[in-house]
Formats: C-alpha cells, structure tokens, sequence
C-alpha cells in the first residue's frame, strides 16, 4: 500500500474524532471557565434592562447569596439631570472639589410597595465610558442630603435585616412606599465632563440606562 | 519467550507520548507557581514624579515623619519610635477607585503591612471620583534604626491585591532625616482631602 493510500485510510478511520475534536476543545474550555463568571460576568456591567419607547426602564434583579433571596423589581425614567450651583434646603454654602461641578439628576420611580429596593447605586456616565458614581464624600452640600439613593427616605419599603435569613420587612410603625415617587440625586463631574447616561444598579451584571437627551 | 517487535506506528506513538511528558514536565518546572505568578506589579516611582497605574495616576509628593502626630481625623499617635507620613495624589480613572493598601519595606528587609482600617498605621485616600485629584496619606510606625533606605509600596484593594499595579516609592530618607525626625513632635497631618475641599 503506498504511503498516500495509507494517509487517505487515517483520515478516514479517525475522521469522527477529527469531527469531534472541536467540540471537545469547546466543551473543555467551558468546563474550566467558572471563573468567567465569578470575575467578569458578576463584576461588569453586562445585562442592560430593557426600556420601552416612552423611555421608561423596567429592572428586574433578584437578590440571592444563598441563604436569602428576594426580587428587584422596579420601573425608573429619567426626569432631568443637569448641573446645579446650590442644593435645595441648603444652610450654607456649597463647596465642590477644584475642577468640578454638581449635577443634580432626577429620577421617577413606580413599583410594588413589598419590593426591596434599597442599596442601589447611580453614577453618570460619558461618552468615554467613565464612571461618576454618587459619593456623598466628594462634596460638602450645605444642606440635609438623603440617606437613601432610589427610595423616600421617610417611607423606603421594605429592608433586609444585616444577618438575617428573613425576608425584608418595613420598619414597625412606618408606612407603606408609594407605588410611585421620584428621587433627587447628586453627583460629582469634573467640569470638562459631559455626560451622557444616568446608570442605576444593584448588583452587577443588571442595571439600567437612560440616556442623556 | 521472545518480545513482539513493534510498530513503526507503536513506536511513534509511543515517542509522542514521551515528548507530551517532556513537554508537560518543562512547562511545570519553567512557569512561575501559584504565589509567584499572581504577584503585583511593582512600578517603581519618585517623588514628585507621575506613575500611570491601571486604576488612576499616582502621585507621591512628600515624606515627613515625627515621634507624634496630629491627624486632622481621627486619633493621633504618639510612638516609642517614628511615625512616618508619605503624602500623595491620586487620580482614578474609568471608574471609582482608590489606594487602599501599603508596605513600609525597612533596609533590614522587615515588611509592615497596613490599609484603610484601624488606629495607627493607615492609607487614607477619601473619595473617589474619577478625575478629581484626591490628596492622600499614608501614616505608618517604623524603626528609627532601620528606616534610611525605606520604601512604601501602595496598591488599590487591601483585600485582593494580587495581579495589579503596586506603587514602590523611594522614600529617599538619610540618616540624618532620621535624627531631625526623631527630636520632631506634634506634625499636623491632613488625613485626606478632595482637592479644593478643607
């Protein structure tokens, strides 16, 4: 048999394991690959949630380490975000970092009052994809600024307990949320800065967009 | 009884599988184990000089040290030896970041690890937003006999600092800095501030 012959007849014998032999690169690498959840899927921005043409976003999260696990859920817009020389209420005046400006970005909300929703964050975003996230230590307001980012700080629903397997509960003796409120939001920008999307989130990789118009 | 001659085809499978376990074998002893090759990056900078690190641009500004200090937050220190303050700037970039964890490397090769928590030995850069010059500090007890010749390592997460840039500033301290620190007390330190707050 010439050695081509025989070449012809290896192809052929092994040309199922050939076949497959990508597969099983494949299906090795995704078997070694935890990881690329564990530290790039879980710690990015991955899952943008939808937003309908009125340009409302409906966020659906769920909280879940393992021992406690309950849904995020809520519809946000974007009211206005622009930048602002004073805080309302203020006592004294404002002061800002060298080089920076405050903007102030107003959120509407609607969800179902039994929604967790605390422990959210927002951050203004540019066209560069840098990230302003709110930081209540990068300014001194001069006025009495809110505890919470994404709910009424008198009535802010329901809350996980730190430790706790429980489901969230509202405070005793505290009203319901509302089924719709709005928030007010202050960020720090540097100056030469415009940004073009308001960003909220809870845990990574869902969050949500709303563009700048 | 007399051994079966093999193949040409045995044989060369069997020479492939002793090139995989050459091969296998080489590769184990030449890559660099598990602590080794997740070490940080050390980038060496001066005083007053600019390093561009993967989070932001870091930099070092001045180094003073004293046997007591006043922080402007949070307790003071008063030390059996000197307490040692390197300021800095940081700038983060893309995203929110900071300096969260330091070295004090002494010339007798001894290492004091600290971060962002506790009562004396402390990195301290506040807020975070990207593009705003932040003033930092980092506050650390040292061995008056072997702190010439000292160098502070910094890094961004005192939690997991492995695979990232880490900042190796030359403190450049003589002898004589030593002496004049040791007779200092009472050096006023501003433990952070954004830049253009008070």
């Amino acid at each position: 048999m010439s050695a081509r012959r025989v070449r012809q007849s290896w192809w052929r014998r092994e040309r199922i394991a050939i076949l497959l032999l990508p597969v099983v690169l494949v299906a090795a690498i995704a078997a070694t690959s935890s990881r690329v959840d564990e530290y790039w899927w879980q710690r990015g921005f991955h899952e943008q949630a939808p937003r309908d043409a009125s340009g409302v976003v409906s966020i659906d999260d769920r909280y879940d380490d393992g021992f406690l696990r309950y849904p995020i859920r809520a519809d946000v817009s974007l009211v206005s975000a622009e930048p602002v020389t004073a805080v309302p209420g203020a006592y004294k005046p404002m002061r800002l970092p060298t080089g920076a400006r405050l903007w102030e970005v107003r959120l509407s909300w609607s969800a179902d009052p039994d929604v967790s929703l605390t422990g959210c964050t927002i951050a203004l975003v540019d066209a560069d994809g840098n990230r302003y996230d709110i930081d209540r230590l990068s300014f001194e307001s001069g006025a009495v600024t809110t505890v919470e980012t994404c709910v009424p700080d008198e009535t802010p629903g329901p809350r996980p307990k730190p430790g706790s397997t429980a489901p969230p509960a509202t405070a005793p003796g505290e009203a319901p949320r509302p089924g719709s409120w709005s928030t007010r939001s202050y960020l720090v920008v540097p100056e030469d800065v415009e940004p073009t999307a308001v960003r909220v989130w809870w845990l990574l990789p869902t969050y949500a967009e709303l563009p700048l118009d | 009884m007399r051994m079966p001659r093999p193949s040409r085809s045995q044989l060369g499978t069997g020479a492939l599988v002793v090139a995989a376990l050459a091969v296998g074998q080489t590769l184990n002893e030449r890559l660099p184990d598990g602590s080794d090759a997740t070490r940080l990056f050390e980038r060496h900078v001066r005083m007053g000089q600019t390093l561009e690190m993967r989070t932001g641009d870091f930099t070092p500004r001045s180094v003073e040290g004293a046997t007591t200090i006043l922080r402007s937050i949070g307790s003071s220190i008063r030390s059996p030896g000197v307490v040692v303050v390197l300021s800095f700037d940081f700038v983060s970039r893309g995203e929110p970041s900071s300096i969260r964890y330091g070295e004090l490397r002494d010339a007798d090769g001894r290492v004091t690890v600290f971060g962002p928590t506790g009562d004396r030995n402390l990195v301290t850069c506040g807020a975070r937003t990207v593009g705003i010059v932040v003033h930092c500090t980092a506050v650390v007890e040292a061995d008056p006999d072997t702190l010439a010749g000292s160098t502070i390592a910094l890094s961004g997460d005192e939690l997991d600092p492995r695979f990232d840039d880490m900042a190796v500033v030359d403190l450049q301290i003589s002898d004589a800095d030593v002496r004049a620190w040791t007779a200092t007390e009472d050096l006023e330190v501003d433990v952070y501030e954004v830049a253009g707050l008070p």
